[in-house]
């Protein structure tokens, strides 16, 4: 099965909610302005239809953090950006003006560090709350076109929440696609289904 | 190795052969392995921190905002990432030129056996990369800093040919009133005026090297048509968004002026309400622009000669075509239209 239904859908935008605050949490330990994250739309997507889903996605260049997962469930969670959005979300955390120029290595660094704090939570959230463990690789940053990142996608099932972040008057939106194989698929389903029943 | 069954044995000296910076703190942030290249780094020696806390020289260890994404590691939880951006200050480090030196870190969860993980630092000195992108960055900004001026200079300097180039039409109207030869000059004065718009556009436009074609045409016309007729002209300008150099702009300005300027002297129709287009189009295979120029006047004489008149204004036109490096061709009528080829000039 490579859908959910829209309980489960309603569960799972829940628990990235909820995954979604405790990581504002710990950014807004970083800053003097106040962060806030939204993840207001969460679907499931096939590697066929997820190409659908970027604008121009074999010219704009996106950037994303990558943290691949194994144990109970194995796939990937990603947060991705357009690198123009990802260089103006770092700039907005870090308090400077410099988004209009190169994406450089610190700012990479600083971006994949946003990007490992929203996934842990995240994730972290779906492991305590489903009781699914789970082991993480560590944070891999990539750039390039998403058509180049779907091409290396097969056989998956993508779970793609957007995430809107509000940092003073400025609202970046980016979105954090977990790939999955269908067993695992399969698993999370159930995961979901058994925390559903929960009293 | 299976993560399972690897405990990790505090008598490894693995670590030591590594380039990166590691060390290993248990649950009470107790130091248990600090390898040669975190040795270096601090200048700590390994005997002088192991068994000691890491809060007694590392004091931002003891802040929330590191000790809350330290929790999971003691769990088994997700790798955690500090970057320098965010993080300038905790692993304090000094380089050999007493700079302070810029690490990545990444702390991952070490199993220790009945169900208990270590927190292991992986630290990558970027400290070469970071002085370079502070380089880059300062000489990107003198850089842009330099092109502003720049920009401002020319800006200035567009501004001072335009108050120039009216100083002088100033001059010579005062000699037009005084010599009472209003109808011989005044198109001097309509060419000087194609050419004190263009410098008004360099020095207030967003760009210095070209001019946005539609806007100076309408611009253009307005003037003419208010200056020169008490009479309603009703213009038809049909440009695309298009952008040309200096150049280009000045000699189809001073064409569109002389065809303007003739229109109102010689072709206005007595007949109907006298029309004005202006028509640009371009051939994307060859990158050639055609200017059409047309009115819906009377037709030219049967026996007017393009290639034999001398007439200032056609010599003004043939003339501003050859500096275009461009063709021109007049269809005589009804309704006249001057047709102009031209590549634009490369900026």
């Amino acid at each position: 099965m490579r859908t959910m239904t829209d309980i489960q859908l309603d569960v799972i935008r829940e628990l990235f909610t909820l995954g979604a605050g405790r990581a504002a949490d710990v950014l807004n330990t970083y800053l003097d302005s106040h962060i806030q994250l939204k993840i207001p739309l969460v679907k499931i997507l096939s590697s066929e239809s997820v190409k659908g889903e970027f604008e121009h996605l074999e010219v704009e260049h996106y950037s994303s953090v990558e943290m691949g997962f194994s144990q109970s469930l194995q796939g990937t969670a990603e947060l991705v950006f357009l690198t123009e959005s990802a260089s103006l979300l770092v700039e907005a955390i870090t308090g400077s003006d410099d988004y209009r120029f190169h994406f450089d290595e610190i700012k990479i660094a600083t971006f994949s560090e946003i990007g490992n704090i929203i996934i842990n939570a995240v994730m972290g959230t779906v492991m305590n709350e489903l009781n699914l463990p789970l082991t993480f690789s560590i944070p891999n940053f990539y750039d390039g076109t998403i058509g180049e990142r779907i091409e290396s996608i097969s056989d998956s099932v993508i779970l793609k929440a957007q995430i809107d972040f509000s940092v003073e008057k400025l609202n970046i939106t980016g979105n954090i696609l977990f790939l999955f194989n269908v067993v695992s698929f399969s698993v999370l389903l159930s995961a979901i289904d058994v925390y559903i029943k929960q009293p | 190795m299976n993560e399972e069954t690897y405990i990790f044995r505090q008598d490894d000296h693995l670590f030591d052969y590594l380039s990166l910076g590691v060390f290993i703190i248990d649950r009470n942030y107790t130091v248990r392995v600090w390898n040669r290249r975190i040795e270096e780094w601090t200048g700590i020696p390994s005997d002088k921190i192991r068994g000691h806390t890491i809060t007694d020289l590392f004091p931002k260890f003891s802040e929330d905002r590191i000790r809350k994404r330290l929790e999971g590691i003691f769990s088994g939880g997700p790798p955690v990432m500090f970057s320098p951006e965010l993080h300038p200050d905790v692993f304090l480090a000094k380089t050999r030129g007493n700079r302070k030196r810029v690490q990545k870190t990444i702390v991952t969860a070490l199993p220790n056996g009945n169900n208990e993980y270590l927190a292991l630092f992986s630290l990558e000195d970027i400290t070469e990369v970071s002085n370079r992108i502070v380089e880059y960055r300062s000489m990107r900004d003198q850089a842009l800093k330099a092109l502003e001026e720049k920009e401002f200079l020319i800006r200035e300097v567009h501004h001072r040919v335009k108050n120039n180039l009216a100083l002088v039409q100033s001059l010579i109207s005062l000699k037009i009133s005084q010599l009472g030869l209003y109808d011989e000059f005044d198109n001097l004065l309509h060419q000087i005026d194609a050419i004190v718009l263009l410098h008004e556009k360099l020095y207030r436009g967003d760009n210095i090297t070209m001019i946005d074609f539609r806007v100076y045409t309408e611009e253009l016309l307005e003037t003419i048509f208010s200056t020169l007729t008490g009479q309603e002209i009703c213009s038809s300008i049909r440009i695309p968004d298009v952008h040309f150099p200096i150049k280009t702009t000045l000699y189809l300005g001073l064409i569109m002026n002389e065809a303007a300027t003739n229109f109102l002297k010689y072709g206005m129709p007595s007949d109907r309400a006298p029309e004005f287009r202006i028509l640009v189009t371009l051939d994307e295979a060859t990158g050639e622009y055609t200017l059409r120029i047309g009115n819906n006047g009377p037709s030219f004489p049967e026996d007017f000669s393009w290639e034999e008149t001398e007439t200032l204004g056609i010599q003004v036109l043939k003339a501003m075509t050859f500096q275009l490096n461009g063709t021109i061709s007049l269809h005589k009528g009804p309704d006249p239209e001057y047709t102009i080829t031209f590549l634009p000039e490369t900026e």
